[in-house]
């Protein structure tokens, strides 16, 4: 399959701020991820992981300072790269209901692509009509102002404006946050629709590991800007390679009472980006961290053919949780 | 055993433009010492009302339209303010979801802690004491967190901080609104370890307040399940995510993504749409969502009583 | 705390004339402009005389049914010289202000939404404008120009554009980090669609409130300059004017200062209670969701 979107060493930094300094701040280091037709990847991590500044990297939002961005195989180089990115790329936010232009008509905002990008538009009404049923909403919301909106209404007239062009790449920042079980179930489903109707790919930005489960072929875990486990979600969830990916994971609340953790997963939170712990920089919550783990950097490699992970002690690691998984 | 909080057919109302919307329509619960109780419901169920309503700190248009709060036996809804002002942070203290908007920015945590619980009881201001309390919580190096800011704390941080405000004259109830929602998860699951170790270590009852039932399972001893003001249901933990009696109770543990397994599949959902509270149905609010219903169920359902504390309202749990 | 109203879906806004009827405040601010806006456009046919029309014998009349306000030291007929002023006045300050809020418009929006060095450089000129005391640098334009209704206009149009223009900006630079301009900008909408499709309309509710409250100080400065003889130049009926000359005469027909007074006092006041009202109202996520 060919790759839509791929990044390619990507960094992004930002300027530190201060009179007259220099100095910047790295956000993310050397990000290197692919996202191939009709596949979904899911970007996982906490809050200052990077990964909302990726999906504004991406798509032209922030300046990169390193690295490239491949759109179709082709580098987005110059404006009329990120026009082509733009109008065969979508975003949705984590706020739907404050992405969408206040004083404007939901009718106008979801038609708005195709002003943007000067594509035919022949009835305004109608392709507003076919888009909100397309997510099933009725025609009567073309005529509501975004805040008459409820939160999943709002989350879909974001998805109807993101569908509009036929976009080949979503990128969904959060696309359940703050939405109640019931209305989460029927955002994911129709993600699930639209994804099999349209062949869309999908990168999808979340803390939610749940979530994850369900819509991500593959899942990516950023912890302080890079990338330390990357592979099938499958396979990621059954067995991580990676201690932090493990923590997530068990981090996670399980809705049922008979699986209650005695004992904390991860302790402690993210360090500052200012202050990034030296060796491997998840060494300062690791359970498992020995001296190499302080003194040593970690790269990302291989640990099968499509798993990659930055842990020195990834094999030993898995195993171990394996033979955990057995015994419960 | 005595309840330390106890509602008594709590109905509450707002006025809104073209009549009243019922918030909270005729619910009864309590909570005892020890006993973590968990309310949850989807957005607009009432579940913040109630909550404010625990505390006596109900928003301006809402209106009380029967029913008591009684804490260790006092009803909150009667007391003049100033007696209310100080059985609040006393004996009943609350947490919200967002622990920033309940600090003054300019005052520094240490001065802020102080002023709180030196106005109850200047004993217990002294600043070893403040800093023992944040150690309580789970604060690494207190003693320095009580010269900082409140935007100096990251949001878990500031959690423990109002956790820690909320426990320091050792109230008898904690009620905590959403206290992780707007947390990672990995600091979800911290806050949920304090909240379940301080009930026991404080003697208190707590009420938590969420939309997420993993939330709940994971730190509850009791559930109150509300849908359109009203409880569904109410019963052990365990009762409810393994028996469900109610409809709506079983089809919201039923679309949560985190229960369903299978992966890729299509998750269940409820279809159709949580009932106008300002023109509510006569007969059981749920009745247009319900895959089971009966034709009984266009007249108001019944509240059925089962043993250890399980009640239902549903005309398919009755006799 | 609030009650979350997440799902419950809010009724259609109300139109804001609808609102602002509803608002006591409001209604009586627009009762009072529109009756001004009303004598100032009609004047020529509701004013029973020519406002310069002198009658030297008639001087210092009190109200008669003849004269319903009375006359002045020239025997001139005080009601239709009030009438006249209120166009005189509104005409002024309504195209005044409105000049500076074009201005101040999309010099704001300029300055927020575009190039770094360009809204350095505008923040700079805004600042040293108005830095200067107002009254000197109108005084100096004046000097320079002469008095006159052009010079009056032009002094207010200078020293009004900083203001309209920095709270222009402000809005516009909070307004362009937020969620749906970073959307516009996610789907390759380009600065000139971002500005005047998603910016000004959101930007246009709070300068329309402060403009139409700034239409009463914009009356006073009229009426205190034509009173120093440096604004609107006699004979024209100007409410300034009206005093200055009424005041020479104050013992002996005080009816003059008194009721040339009252118009001031009631257009100032319905400029402001309009602002009031219009704020309440303007506030694009206030309306409907009060008992929130």
């Amino acid at each position: 399959m060919t790759p839509v979107l791929e990044l390619q060493g990507l960094s992004v930094d930002l300027p530190l701020g201060g009179f007259l300094s220099r100095a910047r701040l790295p956000i993310l280091q050397d990000v290197t991820l692919s996202v191939s037709q009709g596949e979904s990847l899911a970007l996982v991590g906490e809050s200052g992981s990077g990964k909302t500044t990726l999906a504004r990297a991406v798509m032209g939002l922030q300046p990169i300072s390193a690295g490239e961005v491949r759109f179709d195989g082709r580098p987005v180089a110059d404006k009329a790269d990120l026009a082509r990115l733009t109008r065969d790329a979508a975003m949705m936010f984590q706020d739907a209901a404050a992405s969408l232009s206040p004083r404007l008509t939901v009718g106008y905002l979801v038609t708005e692509p195709f002003r943007i990008h000067d594509q035919p538009l022949p009835s305004p009404d109608r392709t507003a009509r076919d888009l909100l049923a397309a997510v099933g909403l009725p025609a009567a919301i073309a005529r509501r102002y975004p805040h008459e909106l409820s939160g999943g209404q709002a989350r879909r007239v974001g998805v109807a404006r993101a569908l509009a062009l036929r976009p080949r790449l979503v990128i969904a920042d959060e696309p359940t946050a703050g939405l109640d079980v019931s209305v989460q179930a029927e955002v994911l489903n129709l993600l699930a629709d639209l994804r099999r109707d349209m062949g869309l790919a999908y990168l999808i930005i979340t803390h939610n590991l749940a979530l994850v489960r369900h819509v991500a072929d593959r899942i990516a875990v950023l912890y302080l800007g890079r990338v330390v486990e990357e592979g099938p979600t499958a396979e990621v969830f059954a067995a991580p390679a990676h201690p932090y990916t493990a923590s997530l994971i068990a981090a996670e609340p399980k809705p049922d009472p008979r699986k209650r953790r005695a004992d904390l997963a991860i302790r402690g939170e993210v360090p500052s980006v200012l202050r990034r712990p030296t060796g491997c920089e998840f060494h300062t919550r690791c359970a498992f961290a020995r001296d190499i783990c302080r003194r040593v950097a970690p790269v990302l490699r291989p640990v099968t053919r499509q798993r990659r992970t930055s842990c020195h002690f990834a094999e030993q690691f898995q195993q171990q949780g394996e033979h955990h998984a057995m015994e419960n | 055993m005595n309840a330390a909080l106890v509602v008594e057919n709590l109905s509450v109302v707002y006025r809104v433009a073209g009549g009243s919307l019922q918030a909270v329509r005729d619910v009864s619960l309590s909570v005892q010492r020890k006993e973590v109780l968990g309310i949850v419901g989807e957005s607009g169920c009432g579940k913040s009302t109630l909550a404010a309503a625990m505390i006596n700190l109900l928003p301006a248009g809402a209106q009380i339209r029967q029913g008591s709060v009684r804490l260790n036996g006092t009803d909150l809804l009667q007391l003049p303010p100033a007696a209310l002002r100080s059985l609040r942070g006393r004996s009943i203290a609350m947490v919200f979801q967002d622990p920033m908007t309940a600090f003054n920015p300019v005052l520094t945590i240490g001065r802020q802690l102080a002023d709180f619980s030196g106005a109850h009881d200047p004993a217990r201001a002294t600043p070893d004491l403040l800093a023992a309390m944040l150690a309580r919580v789970g604060i690494p190096d207190a003693a320095r967190c009580l010269q900082r800011y409140p935007h100096e704390l990251s949001g878990g941080m500031r959690q423990r901080v109002a956790i820690a405000a909320a426990l320091l004259l050792q109230p008898d109830v904690l009620i905590a609104d959403e206290p992780t929602t707007a947390l990672d998860v990995t600091m979800e699951a911290q806050i949920i370890h304090l909240l379940r170790d301080l009930r026991t270590s404080f003697d208190c009852a707590v009420v938590i307040v969420t939309h997420h039932l993993g939330v709940i399972a994971e730190l509850c001893d009791r559930v109150a399940v509300m849908y359109a003001g009203e409880v569904v249901e109410q019963g052990a933990v365990d009762d409810i995510f393994h028996a469900p009696l109610h409809p709506y109770t079983r089809a919201l543990l039923a679309c949560d993504p985190a229960v369903v397994d299978a992966a890729s599949g299509r998750l269940p959902t409820i279809a159709g749409s949580v009932p106008d509270l300002t023109d509510l149905p006569q007969g059981c609010p749920f009745l247009p969502r319900c895959t089971v219903a009966l034709p009984a169920c266009h007249q108001p359902p019944p509240r059925v009583h089962l043993p250890e504390g399980r009640s239902v309202l549903c005309h398919r749990a009755g006799p | 705390m609030s009650f979350a109203t997440d799902d419950i879906a809010l009724p259609a806004r109300r139109g804001i004339g609808r609102a602002l009827l509803g608002d006591p405040m409001g209604l009586a601010g627009l009762v009072l402009v529109s009756t001004f806006l009303g004598m100032a456009l009609l004047a020529p046919w509701i004013a029973p005389y020519d406002p310069i029309a002198l009658d030297v014998k008639a001087k210092f009349q009190f109200p008669s049914p003849a004269h319903w306000a009375g006359t002045d030291h020239l025997g001139r007929d005080l009601l239709s010289r009030i009438i006249w002023g209120a166009r005189l006045a509104l005409g002024i300050s309504i195209t005044s202000v409105g000049i500076a809020g074009a201005f101040g418009l999309v010099l704001g929006l300029v300055a927020g939404y575009g190039p770094r060095w360009l809204d350095g450089a505008l923040v700079l000129v805004f600042d040293s404008m108005s830095s200067l005391p107002m009254i000197f640098f109108a005084l100096a334009v004046i000097t320079v120009l002469g008095p006159g209704t052009a010079t009056l206009i032009l002094v207010i149009v200078l020293v009004s554009v900083p203001a309209y223009a920095r709270l222009i900006r402000t809005q516009t630079l909070s307004l362009s980090r937020s969620d749906y301009i970073l959307a516009e900008r996610a789907m390759g909408a380009g600065p000139v669609r971002i500005i005047f499709h998603h910016l000004l309309p959101n930007v246009v509710g709070p300068l329309v409130i402060l403009i139409c409250m700034d239409i009463p100080v914009v009356i006073m400065l009229e009426a205190g300059l034509s009173y120093l003889n440096l604004g609107v130049k006699p004979p024209s009926p100007s409410w300034g004017n009206i005093l200055a000359e009424g005041y020479t005469s104050l013992r002996r027909a005080p009816h003059i200062v008194i009721l040339a007074g009252v118009p001031l006092v009631l257009a100032t006041l319905g400029f402001t209670f309009l602002g009031e009202g219009l704020r309440d109202v303007l506030d694009p996520r206030g309306a409907g969701r009060r008992w929130t």
